[in-house]
């Protein structure tokens, strides 16, 4: 075998280090694009986060301040969704415009909504409206000719039935009295409003002629309302409390051999009692689409955000110290080593570390109305979530409790949580208000199985909950 | 860019300042990872894994000793526990009969001799290719070693011995200990001490 130059004088050790040292290689460009998503990650999802909520606060700031602005017709059309109605009434002999004193004025009583339609008295009338659900119609007006005498229609609210299936058909009618002279004769003078009241619930299997016959001619028309609306998009904001429960390892004294610093602990008990670990405020954003499928039950879907935070009070160490974490795989156990200056135990200073926790969750569950007196409701909820974390740099304790690393390939990004509520909520028109209290809880481990320490997270808060009808 | 700015910057979070530091050592680093990985991919997998605990635990520099070196020092770990995870060291180590290892002509590029030497120390298995990465090039003791691989130290003793032949017969057989540069190097290497 021809060794050239190499003999037994020759370190061969020397010069693998020699040319080893002169070696460079460039990796590809998108091993720094990887890093620097590890390392960067959280800002544009959470600004996602806040770009949904405050979509969700402009939509309906800009929804319900238009109404304050918007004229009486569309005011009441919008008013509630069983609201009929006409929104204005012209002359049309006179192509006369609406005007103020021609207005749908609607309130909502106890139990359902009372409208009040006025329209010029002595004119041939045609009723229209902005909605695209009514049709013009020419309509007669009623009651006294006398142009100076306001004549008001009593209105019977509109009731609820206690049969949630029932679809709901609120009129108005208008009609006219047999015999009265329709054409105009002569200048329109202040016209006086004529007030007719809608009509409380009737049989939706009526046709239009039977009511018509049944006033004896004097219904012209009868509108009805199409069927009740039961997606709503719901948007909430909840500041949290967030802690973790550990669980795992044997009950254990503490390691006879830890370094006492001039702070030092004395512990014993289970891992949980080994740590020194603090809540912290988080922060929980949704935007759900909550399908109402009875007066009791709504089913809830979407897209949540949290951040999650805890605090461990741990020590520096005056030199880098060698951290331990031993997996238990099936081959047998695997010993991951790295070089840390935090200690659990005794140390030169004090030193708290942060573990935050950026998750993305899609809810999946159901709500349901415990209690209901006019616009107050009492509910419950809950929710199953499967959860991604968005980030991995968490601390981890070496599985002698000794010293605190990070150890990215450790902790699952996947895990499943579960959620409860209470609330009371308020609504008025598509509307509703709800705020309560709420609890979470991480069904599985934040590690992988291998390491002995189980961590589930769990966080408490106060949700509020702005919620409105879409379709 | 000074070291220190760059590390001020660094403990700051600071995106360019990572990036320089980034750009100075992952060259000297993505040759440490292609020593001890299978493939290309395998040394990048290693190189993101390393840098990402790099600016992680960046606050634990302690400024005893060169920056470079406590880089590097992460760098290894972390191919070792990514060996480990993937259950490719323990097949290896226990590998102490390969003689049979065949060198093919092309398996060795004639570029550059110190891309030649790195490439006939990849050929070797894997358990004697990290023993010999550990002790010859990264300087660690056969103590270190056993600790870091679960081995005894006699263990890693022998692999050594063993990983330190096969080199030399691999590096015999591809001509390249006689080559002209390298018996020039070699020269100087050993008038250097």
């Amino acid at each position: 075998m021809d060794r050239g130059f190499y003999n037994e004088d020759f370190d061969i050790e020397e010069l693998i280090r020699f040319k080893s040292d002169q070696f460079n290689m460039r990796p590809s460009e998108n091993v720094w694009k990887r890093i620097s998503k590890k390392i960067h990650p959280v800002t544009p999802y959470l600004w996602v986060g806040f770009a949904v909520l405050l979509t969700g606060v402009g939509y309906f700031a800009a929804t319900e301040t238009s109404l304050l602005y918007e004229d009486a017709a569309t005011l009441s059309h919008k008013i509630s969704a069983r609201t009929v109605v006409a929104s204005s009434a012209k002359s049309t002999l006179l192509n006369r415009p609406s005007t103020t004193s021609d207005f749908v004025q609607g309130k909502e009583l106890n139990n359902g909504i009372s409208l009040t339609l006025t329209l010029p008295l002595t004119n041939r009338l045609t009723l229209e409206t902005s909605s695209s659900l009514l049709k013009r119609q020419e309509v007669y007006a009623a009651f006294p000719v006398n142009t100076n005498t306001l004549t008001e229609i009593p209105v019977q609210p509109i009731q609820e039935t206690n049969n949630e299936d029932q679809t709901y058909y609120p009129r108005v009618s208008v009609y006219a009295k047999p015999g009265q002279s329709l054409t105009q004769t002569g200048k329109i003078e202040p016209l006086l409003p004529l007030s007719i009241g809608l009509k409380s619930k009737e049989d939706k299997g009526m046709q239009g002629h039977e009511k018509l016959n049944w006033l004896q001619e004097y219904a012209a028309y009868e509108l009805s309302l199409p069927k009740k609306r039961r997606v709503n998009w719901l948007v909430t904001l909840s500041p949290t409390m967030n802690y973790r429960r550990l669980v795992g390892g044997k009950t254990t004294e503490l390691p006879s051999d830890v370094k006492n610093g001039p702070i030092a602990l004395s512990l014993k008990g289970n891992v949980d009692a080994l740590v020194n670990h603090q809540p912290a405020r988080g922060l929980e954003m949704s935007s759900l689409f909550a399908y109402t499928m009875n007066r009791k039950w709504t089913f809830l879907t979407g897209v949540q955000f949290n951040y999650s935070r805890y605090d461990i009070k741990a020590f520096s160490a005056p030199a880098n110290e060698k951290a331990t974490i031993s997996l238990s795989r099936y081959s047998g156990v695997q010993e991951l080593t790295s070089y840390t200056v935090l200690r659990n135990f005794g140390g030169t200073a004090e030193k708290t570390l942060e573990n935050e926790y950026y998750q993305v969750s899609l809810p999946v569950g159901m709500q349901y109305t415990l209690a209901e007196a006019g616009r107050w409701h009492l509910g419950l909820s809950g929710t199953i979530q499967p959860t991604y974390l968005l980030n991995k740099n968490n601390y981890l304790i070496s599985t002698d409790y000794k010293n605190y690393t990070k150890e990215p390939t450790l902790v699952n990004p996947w895990n499943i949580n579960t959620s409860a509520e209470a609330f009371i909520a308020y609504k008025y028109g598509n509307t509703r208000i709800q705020v309560g209290p709420q609890f979470r809880y991480q069904l599985f481990s934040s590690f992988a199985k291998e390491y002995p320490v189980k961590e589930y997270l769990m966080q408490y808060g106060f949700k509020v909950g702005i919620s409105r009808t879409v379709h | 860019m000074t070291e220190e700015a760059i590390l001020a910057g660094c403990l700051q979070n600071n995106a360019p300042c990572q990036k320089e530091l980034y750009n100075r050592y992952s060259p000297k680093m993505m040759a440490v990872c292609y020593r001890f990985g299978q493939n290309r991919e395998d040394a990048e997998d290693m190189l993101q894994e390393g840098f990402i605990k790099v600016f992680t635990q960046i606050h634990t520099f302690r400024n005893q000793g060169a920056l470079e070196g406590w880089i590097r020092r992460i760098i290894v770990h972390t191919c070792i526990n990514h060996l480990k995870k993937n259950k490719k060291f323990k097949e290896s180590v226990d590998l102490i009969h390969a003689n049979a290892l065949i060198v093919r002509e092309e398996s060795v590029p004639s570029i550059v001799q110190a891309k030649q030497i790195v490439e006939c120390i990849r050929m070797l298995p894997m358990g004697y290719r990290t023993v010999l990465n550990l002790y010859a090039v990264e300087g660690y003791s056969h103590k270190e070693i056993g600790e870091m691989l679960d081995i005894e130290e006699s263990t890693s003793r022998s692999q050594y011995t063993r990983a330190k032949q096969m080199l030399v017969d691999i590096l015999v057989k591809k001509n390249i200990l006689s080559k002209p540069q390298l018996q020039a190097d070699m020269a100087r290497v050993a008038s250097g001490r």
